[in-house]
């Protein structure tokens, strides 16, 4: 985004303008965050959102750096208040598992940036991360692909450290597994 | 091992940056309206309010109005008569020369003070005193205008004949006296004295005249209702419905009440006999074991090895009843009916928690689906109920309550959901 200064300061003051920019800049990379912890495609837009709205309410509470970092802090600063309202969502509905299915309207299969055989693993692959229990599903993804540690996810999740590793090392269990089953049945299937 | 970990890691971070989602999601006005301040929002509406609070309401104001309506309809001119009746009774009880029997001259002489009444030349009054017997029998008339009885009347005379000669003589010179003006108030107050006096005399006359019109009336017949002509005109008509409705799966019970609402059109072939249709939204919930939910509809959307010990349902469905509607007591003003039929479903939205064993762990799971699914014929309905005509037009309100019985079962469980309701509608005719 350019001139992204401007644009934070914008924000900061409130400006429908730039908030917009910002909103219309990161809501992909705002949803894409969100629908790997929310299970429901609808409840992830919801999600996302909501996570702008408390993005925009408390925007003054963003600390802003060089020029050069700005955009890297932003978009840090988004992703923590994405994860916190899906962690919040989770919680509310008492980390209660989901099933039906995804739909395929969701997926979006006609990038020419990648190649369609790698799309298609990489959907694979975050179908299986959404099929786990809500807390497995948290704690990997916050760990794994976030890059928190530990004690933030024990402290964000409200859960002790134990919980968090046990948590983690069940999902990464669960997924070898999934994996394993899913290579077997392509084998078969040739 | 950890050379395995760090690979899968890297594998689902490449997936998690990387993966096809449609992000073409985004509506900006949705924002802009969260963040606006309070006030804006709350002009605007509230989208939260619930829909069957709504349709609820309406419900209500439909029936009130209807039995309001049909409870003044009913009433014509007997009730007034009939409480002319009344009050002329409570006159022809009354001792001859008085209008209501009472202690209305008793009630007069305890407002004041006796000696003050017995002895208006008493050396005791006074400016004040005076003052305080004016008051006092402006109270005590105004106590008796509605017990009106001819023996006041005299009374009330003499104190203001006593009043006036009070004024015009001033106080007794020994009275004590204290330098109160109050003879304009007292002036007012025989003023007020002599309206009221009036006032009595007036309603006196009017109640006679009443009582005697009743007397000379009493042996008329009253005169016949004008014929009406028949509500069961043929043609098409419109209207809407509302109502209230609990759902069970197979005898199992209710959970909580959903709703349903929508619009009905219909023709009448005869006086009894018409058909109708319609679209009606509604909203069911119900609750089933697990025995009913048929796992072999459900396809890939639930995990293979997952059995459902119980489930709380929610459903949306729009509704297209067809039925023959019969008038079997048809009157000129109102109408009692029965209806049956079959309606198609077109299930819009399923929302079920479920209690399931999962390789023999039991855990609660949730599942919304959203694809829209049409069931042809999918319940027969019953109904029985009644209507009735307000104003001159042919509108009618009805109330019906209904029965639904499953022909097949609905959902991604294809369970099947008997409903029971009440119908409050409104018809209006469709003139050509």
């Amino acid at each position: 985004m350019d001139n992204v200064t401007a644009v934070i300061k914008g924000c900061a003051k409130k400006e429908h303008k730039y908030q917009k920019l910002v909103y219309e800049h990161y809501y992909g990379f705002a949803l894409k965050l969100v629908f790997r912890y929310i299970y429901r495609y609808e409840k992830a837009v919801d999600v996302t959102n909501d996570g702008f709205v408390k993005l925009f309410q408390h925007f003054e509470r963003f600390i802003a750096g060089g020029e050069e970092d700005n955009e890297k802090m932003l978009m840090g600063y988004i992703k923590r208040i994405m994860i916190n309202c899906s962690i919040d969502e989770l919680r509310r509905n008492k980390m209660t598992p989901e099933i039906g299915g995804i739909p395929d309207y969701v997926w979006d299969m006609s990038s020419k940036e990648q190649d369609a055989d790698q799309l298609l693993l990489y959907k694979e692959l975050i179908i299986l991360v959404k099929n786990l229990q809500p807390q497995y599903r948290a704690v990997f993804n916050m760990y794994v692909i976030d890059g928190y540690n530990h004690l933030e996810i024990a402290d964000i999740m409200g859960i002790p450290v134990g919980t968090s590793k046990s948590c983690l090392s069940r999902a990464r269990m669960l997924l070898q597994k999934n994996i394993e089953k899913n290579e077997n049945a392509e084998i078969c299937n040739i | 091992m950890q050379h395995i970990e760090n690979d899968m890691d890297e594998l689902f971070r490449k997936a998690a940056e990387n993966y096809p989602l449609k992000t073409e999601a985004q509506n900006w006005d949705d924002i802009a309206v969260a963040l606006a301040p309070a006030s804006v929002v709350n002009a605007s509406g509230k989208k939260g309010k619930k829909r069957y609070t709504w349709f609820l309401l309406l419900g209500f104001l439909v029936l009130a109005s209807a039995v309001s309506l049909k409870i003044f309809n009913n009433k014509g001119q007997g009730s007034y008569l009939e409480s002319i009746k009344a009050n002329t009774n409570i006159e022809n009880t009354a001792p001859e020369g008085s209008i209501k029997q009472g202690n209305s001259a008793a009630s007069i002489k305890n407002a004041i003070p006796e000696n003050l009444i017995a002895q208006p030349d008493d050396a005791k009054y006074s400016i004040v005193t005076g003052h305080k017997i004016a008051g006092q029998l402006a109270f005590s008339v105004k106590q008796n205008v509605e017990q009106g009885s001819s023996e006041n009347k005299e009374v009330r005379k003499n104190n203001i004949t006593r009043l006036e000669k009070f004024n015009a003589e001033g106080p007794p010179t020994n009275a004590i006296s204290e330098m109160v003006p109050f003879k304009n108030q007292e002036d007012n107050y025989i003023d007020k004295l002599r309206d009221v006096e009036q006032k009595i005399e007036s309603l006196e006359n009017k109640k006679s005249a009443v009582s005697d019109s009743l007397t000379k009336n009493a042996g008329e017949s009253p005169k016949p209702e004008k014929t009406k002509l028949s509500i069961n005109k043929k043609g098409f008509y419109i209207g809407a419905v509302v109502g209230p409705e609990v759902n069970q799966v197979k005898g199992q019970g209710f959970t909580r009440p959903g709703f349903s609402a929508g619009i009905l059109t219909g023709y009448r072939f005869t006086k009894r006999l018409s058909v109708e249709t319609g679209i009606l939204y509604s909203n069911k919930h119900y609750f089933s074991d697990g025995k009913y939910f048929d796992m072999s509809k459900t396809g890939s959307t639930m995990p293979p090895n997952m059995k459902v010990i119980s489930l709380n349902g929610s459903s949306s469905i729009f509704e297209i009843p067809v039925k023959l509607k019969y008038d079997f007591i048809a009157k000129n003003e109102s109408n009692w009916f029965i209806t049956s039929g079959f309606s198609s479903y077109i299930l819009t939205k399923e929302s079920n928690n479920y209690l399931a064993l999962i390789s023999g762990v039991q855990q609660n799971l949730n599942s919304n689906y959203e694809n829209k699914r049409g069931y042809f014929s999918a319940t027969f309905s019953l109904s029985i109920g009644n209507e009735f005509k307000i104003g001159n037009n042919q509108t009618k309100i009805r109330i019906e309550p209904y029965l639904q019985m499953p022909l097949h079962g609905i959902g991604i469980g294809a369970m099947p959901v008997y409903s029971a309701g009440l119908h409050i509608g409104i018809t209006i005719p469709i003139k050509k």
